[in-house]
């Protein structure tokens, strides 16, 4: 009976938040896609047909991979930032915490509609590229399941800040200042192994890294080590930044007085 | 012996910065009263209403609604109430029906319930023809019956309202009165707090009054305003006076030539006023209360109270 009732909480919380972003959709989902063509004429084709090819396929295909799994990760993050922060900011996260659900619940409502939101976009970016490469399916579950982890990872992740934001600065200062650094540095436009040191070395680090080369082994089948790694690295951290959001919610940190 | 609906033992919250919001406060609401919660800005109504909802975490002290512990059963404790908060807070920019229907959702309603739920809800608060339009359009008026109808939508056994008729004209506030009513006369439970005195000695069985985070009077309203020592009479009169008559025992004011104000102790009868004044010469045409008499009762304590700080810090 319970568990009923959390499916149907459930459906509504996914049915809010994606009402939610569709309503702006100009806002929320052109962006990605006209940031990407511009890339694939400027970067892909203009410049790319003087750098020829890389890892053996034409630049323009190299970078599709991180430029689809770039729009996947910060439409999820910006969709549940921006969404928490709009809730607290007008109170309407109350309309949840008064109701008779779990704090993992009302995670998994915001996390689902960012999730939503950032596959979406992926799937409309990959979509306008086509006129512009050989889009290509190397292996279907490396690519689906890494697209969807990382949605979920970043979605995770926005929960927190839209958890500390205090204003709306707050909620594109993580978003500008490190994680597009992040993606720009974890080798969406170069591979890793011709970076110079310590970059190279840097890149083991950075997450986003194995998010990019285990996406693009999952379309192109060239990646610098097996996607299962890149996966199982995510799932770890996604494991770990979702319960630090359900703890902050269960704990009503930012959100109980 | 009726069941507590809202049971509260020894509960404390103080917030950052040592501001009292509740101090050490034991209160029970029976099922099925319409229980008044009064006391002057900043006196714990919020608090305690936050505190029944988890929205504001005690710092000591048991709250049980429905006979749950709202700590360790949190969830048992909300599916059985309904919460109408004092400021608006659902998403201006959804439409009304959405945004009652995502509530219902959120209570375990199928969605096939929660739009019949929606339906039903919006008629009894005179919004279905809103239903498709978006929130922001709606008056103040409407937006509290928005909140009101939002709750009730899983059908609360407590609801519970901070001060719900706020900035509503009077038409309002008098449909919203037989709403509650209703509801509670089909067995609800309503914890309403308010400003409006007339309201509450209008619409509930049982009072408490907070004050600084402590209940300083509580009870049955009628056993409460029985207890009041003095009322204040205004006298029209019939013809004008130079000067207050003097009539012993009782303190006479003249406001003007054609008013007269007298407070009348507790256990003397109009019909014993009429006939001393009467008896200095005194015709009167019409009569009627200064105050409320629920506004003389807190006035009263809030003032009792008041002078009791006082003289210990003396």
């Amino acid at each position: 009976m319970r568990l009923a009732a959390y499916a149907f909480a459930y459906r509504g919380m996914v049915v809010k938040q994606v009402r939610r972003f569709l309503r702006a959709w100009v806002q929320n989902l052109l962006p990605s896609v006209v940031t990407t063509v511009l890339f694939l004429v400027i970067f892909g084709h203009l410049i790319g047909r003087e750098l020829g090819t890389m890892r053996g396929v034409d630049y323009a295909d190299f970078i599709l991979p991180g430029l689809i799994i770039l729009a996947v990760a910060t439409n999820a993050y910006s969709n549940v930032t921006l969404a928490f922060y709009g809730a607290r900011l007008q109170r309407h996260i109350e309309e949840l915490l008064v109701a008779p659900l779990p704090a993992w619940l009302i995670v998994a409502g915001f996390a689902t509609g960012g999730v939503i939101r950032g596959l979406l976009a992926g799937a409309l970016v990959a979509l306008v590229a086509i006129p512009f490469t050989h889009l290509q399916l190397h292996h279907l579950a490396a690519t689906l399941g890494i697209a969807l982890i990382s949605a979920l990872l970043f979605a995770l992740a926005g929960l927190l800040n839209g958890l500390y934001a205090r204003s709306f600065d707050h909620t594109s200062v993580v978003a500008t200042f490190v994680l597009t650094p992040l993606i720009y540095l974890g080798g969406l436009f170069y591979p890793v192994e011709r970076m110079p040191e310590p970059w190279q070395s840097l890149a083991v680090l950075n997450p986003l890294y194995y998010m990019i080369e285990g996406f693009r082994y999952g379309l192109l089948g060239t990646g610098s080590f097996a996607w299962a790694t890149t996966f199982w690295v995510l799932v770890g951290a996604t494991l770990v930044v979702g319960g630090l959001a359900w703890a902050l919610v269960a704990r009503g940190v930012r959100i109980r007085t | 012996m009726t069941a507590a609906a809202i049971a509260l033992q020894s509960v404390a919250k103080r917030y950052a910065g040592g501001r009292v919001g509740l101090a050490n406060v034991d209160l029970e609401v029976p099922a099925g009263s319409f229980f008044g919660l009064l006391g002057p800005n900043g006196a714990g109504k919020t608090t305690l209403v936050g505190l029944l909802t988890t929205l504001v975490r005690a710092d000591r002290g048991s709250i049980r609604v429905c006979g749950h512990d709202v700590a360790t059963q949190a969830v048992a404790a909300k599916a059985c109430m309904g919460v109408v908060p004092q400021e608006v807070n659902f998403n201006s920019f959804e439409p009304v029906g959405e945004i009652v229907e995502a509530q219902a959702a959120y209570y375990g309603l199928s969605p096939r319930r929660a739009r019949e739920r929606t339906g039903e809800v919006l008629e009894q608060a005179g919004l279905l023809d809103r239903r498709e339009q978006s929130a922001w359009g709606l008056s103040g008026g409407m937006k509290r019956r928005l909140m009101i109808a939002r709750a009730l939508v899983h059908r609360p056994r407590v609801l519970l309202l901070d001060e719900p008729t706020a900035g509503v004209d009077l038409e309002g506030r008098h449909a919203t009165w037989e709403l509650l009513r209703g509801l509670n006369a089909d067995g609800v439970t309503i914890l309403l707090t308010t400003h409006y005195l007339e309201e509450a000695e209008s619409l509930c069985d049982r009072l408490a009054i907070l004050d600084q985070g402590e209940i300083v009077a509580r009870g049955e309203t009628g056993e409460l305003l029985h207890g009041l020592n003095v009322q204040t009479l205004v006298l029209e009169l019939n013809a004008p006076l130079d000067a207050a008559p003097v009539l012993e025992g009782l303190a006479t004011r003249l406001v003007d030539t054609w008013t007269l104000e007298i407070d009348l102790p507790q256990g003397m009868e109009v019909n014993d006023l009429f006939d001393r004044l009467g008896g200095s010469g005194v015709r009167v045409a019409g009569l009627r209360n200064k105050r409320n008499r629920l506004e003389s009762l807190f006035l009263q304590r809030i003032a009792k109270r008041a002078d009791a700080l006082q003289g210990a810090g003396a």
